[in-house]
């Protein structure tokens, strides 16, 4: 059915886009930011749907937004506690610390720990 | 996670699955009669879903040696299901076509716009007649709510 690969497509665009905006609370929001998340929904409605007003699309396209909603939770808590994401976090901390000429590096389960390999990681990254 | 949310994540999650398989969506099915060389060929929604547009085509031939008037009927209880309707021509009577003098080895179309109106299963009949050859062929169709 049309409607799935639709809902798919905007969900992953409108991830991706909120994502660069950055995370934020509601609150953080600025009356234009706002505005324009109104308006997103208000222009990706028709798309999703297509003109299709039946109660089987409704419900078709309900059951596959709690779908990628479960399948976005399921890929971000694997790659949070897998070898890659943490070998990157890791790296990237220690990025983050040799900016602030402090030499701690914090764990998956964001526990902070000293390393002395952190500190040889990050200046070899900022020679680069 | 309990056995129960993991049942309901899988019913949730088979949803977009079986309508990625077109198992709830739109389908179209024809079907064929003839009789004493006149034959029709149908080719109707047989799935389709509330308020959804679907175009049912009738193709009628006339394989007999001499032209031939043909007289075509759509079962009223089915077009009760649909509204807007538009056919291409015209119905001579309601929901009655009238061929004159379709030649040897020619054929017609008649076509029907349909937007559907009614959900839940409806049947009815096409049905044809000529001065020699009478035939109907059954027709059904889903409408998903």
């Amino acid at each position: 059915m049309e409607i799935v690969i639709r809902i798919a497509l905007v969900f992953v665009l409108l991830t991706l886009a909120l994502r660069v905006m950055g995370k934020r609370e509601l609150s953080q929001l600025s009356p234009f930011e706002l505005v324009m998340l109104l308006l997103v929904a208000e222009i990706v409605a028709p798309a999703l749907t297509a003109g299709d007003q039946s109660l089987t699309a409704a419900l078709f396209g309900a059951a596959t937004l709690f779908t990628l909603s479960l399948l976005h939770s399921i890929l971000t808590y694997n790659s949070m506690y897998s070898g890659w994401r943490r070998r990157v976090s890791r790296r990237w901390w220690c990025v983050m610390d040799a900016s602030s000429k402090t030499s701690f590096t914090r764990t998956a389960c964001g526990r902070t720990k000293y390393s002395r390999r952190c500190t040889k990681r990050a200046s070899s990254a900022f020679r680069m | 996670m309990r056995g129960v949310e993991f049942v309901g994540i899988l019913l949730i999650a088979l949803l977009p699955v079986l309508a990625v398989f077109g198992v709830f969506g739109p389908d179209r099915r024809s079907v064929v009669a003839t009789s004493a060389g006149i034959g029709i060929e149908v080719d109707y929604p047989s799935r389709l879903r509330f308020e959804n547009l679907e175009r049912l085509q009738i193709l009628v031939t006339n394989n007999t040696a001499a032209p031939r008037d043909i007289t075509l009927e759509i079962d009223p209880a089915y077009l009760e299901a649909y509204s807007g309707l538009l056919f291409t021509p015209a119905p001579d009577e309601r929901y009655v076509f009238r061929i004159v003098g379709l030649p040897s080895g020619e054929s017609r179309v008649v076509s029907a716009e349909l937007s559907a109106h009614e959900y839940g299963k409806h049947s009815g009949s096409v049905r044809f007649a000529s001065a020699d050859a009478r035939g109907q062929v059954e027709i059904e169709t889903l409408i998903f709510p």
